[in-house]
């Protein structure tokens, strides 16, 4: 009975650890998104000149960040709690990004958005170390953590 | 008319004025919102129209940004060669006049910024307002015509409709060269459009893959707009254009007039209803 007790307490630690891990992974993927976001932006800004609610139009909004984005610009709700995995810093940059784009001649938004993407990729490429440094290791303190109640309940 | 870029409040006041009365809506920072109707300016206020400046509605800087936001779909790029130019055209071919800071690079000017005032021209269908130029002029020919009047007179409005006009009853390619995109979506069997181009390009590259028989544009303002229209009319094609001015006397002292490009000028009557005639000339300036 203990034994089963403590093979589901472990198994449920692993669990908390999986999920509690995600926010790094979401993290991770809303810097890709906002990578994405400010490339595409930057194209059709040098290239074919779509406007930014077309853009917006034309992406899903069915990522954090997008969604996000699809609220500034279509439903005009800045809603930056909804980037729960960034913090102050980033989400500031995140505030002054979205007020500044679109707005210039050509030649200064490339500008910005060549700067912005600087930005971005060193949240990314902080996102993507955090995420592997700290996603393996919350399931293994998981694992750690529940296999030390199936000791002692033993 | 679809105004659905003013803000929100902008647009429940202007709900309650008739909207074929309103012909221009000037809104300057820090000062009272204006609507040009049939007797000139009134201010705008929460029942529509106003003459009470302390029921008037006051434009802030946020006005103005939210109303370029919404007509450039918070874009300014990709409208920055209109906005070099001074006006933004809404896709409803609303124009929009835009006064503030320009941003000049080695004597270039880049951009605008800071706007401060906007003047917005509300386009009217008038049907019939050109009938009578039609009947005097262009009954039994077209002719090289120029229509001449003052800014905001009706000179659009008249060629719109000489345009449906045209194609109503000639069997002839029209070439409409849109610069500004104020002709609206008007449309025909004989018509065709160049819209957002400079003059120079969309006569050079209209009359040669276009082959019209007539070329229809608005406002020409400077000696390579007439050079065009001096070469185009050289190629044999008709022209039917139009030029600020409050009359032929005007046209004339322009350092970059050509004579002998137009047999027609047509002068309007400035007195704010489109497609009355004040005078006619022949291509000799003689009074018809």
């Amino acid at each position: 009975m203990k034994i089963i007790l403590g093979i589901t307490i472990m198994i449920l630690c692993v669990v908390i650890g999986y999920f509690y891990s995600k926010k790094y992974q979401e993290r991770k993927k809303c810097f890709e998104d906002f990578k994405n976001f400010n490339g595409r932006v930057k194209n059709e800004v040098n290239f074919s000149q779509t406007s930014l609610i077309s853009i917006v139009k034309s992406i899903s909004t069915d990522t954090a960040f997008n969604s996000y984005v699809h609220g500034y610009f279509i439903d005009k709700n800045d809603n930056i709690d909804k980037l729960k995995f960034f913090n102050e810093h980033e989400r500031t940059f995140v505030s002054d990004y979205m007020k500044n784009i679109g707005q210039g001649d050509k030649n200064s938004q490339s500008q910005f958005l060549e700067s912005s993407e600087k930005q971005i990729e060193k949240y990314l490429d902080d996102a993507i170390e955090e995420d592997k440094k700290y996603r393996p290791l919350c399931i293994k303190l998981g694992f750690l953590f529940g296999l030390i109640i199936l000791i002692i309940l033993l | 008319m679809k105004l659905d870029f003013f803000p929100q409040r902008i647009s429940a006041m202007l709900k309650n004025c008739k909207a074929e009365n309103i012909f221009e809506i000037r809104l300057r920072t820090g000062y009272p919102v204006t609507v040009k109707g049939m007797d000139g300016y009134f201010f705008l206020g929460r029942n529509g129209t106003t003459i009470f400046r302390e029921n008037a509605e006051i434009c802030d800087f946020p006005m103005i940004e939210e109303i370029i936001g919404n007509v450039t779909e918070r874009s300014l790029y990709a409208f920055n060669d209109e906005i070099k130019k001074g006006y933004l055209t809404t896709s409803e071919g609303v124009r929009i006049g835009l006064a503030g800071e320009c941003v000049y690079d080695s004597g270039q000017i880049v951009t605008i910024k800071n706007f401060t005032s906007l003047n917005i021209r509300i386009p009217h269908e008038i049907p019939n307002c050109s009938e009578e130029i039609y009947d005097r002029l262009f009954q039994n020919d077209i002719y090289n015509s120029l229509i001449i009047a003052p800014p905001a007179m009706g000179k659009t409005t008249i060629l719109k409709d000489l345009i449906c006009k045209i194609n109503d009853n000639y069997s002839k390619n029209i070439l409409v060269i849109d610069e500004r995109d104020e002709f609206g979506r008007i449309s025909g069997k004989n018509i065709d459009f160049i819209r957002r181009s400079d003059k120079l390009f969309a006569f050079e590259y209209g009359i040669r893959s276009m082959s019209p028989d007539i070329v229809i544009t608005d406002e020409l303002c400077g000696e390579k707009d007439w050079q065009c229209v001096k070469s185009a009319s050289d190629s044999g094609v008709r022209i039917i254009a139009s030029i600020h001015g409050s009359g032929l006397e005007d046209v004339l002292k322009k350092k970059f007039f050509i004579d002998n490009v137009f047999d027609r000028y047509i002068v309007l009557d400035n007195k704010g209803v489109p497609g009355v005639l004040k005078k006619m000339y022949d291509g000799e300036l003689k009074e018809l």
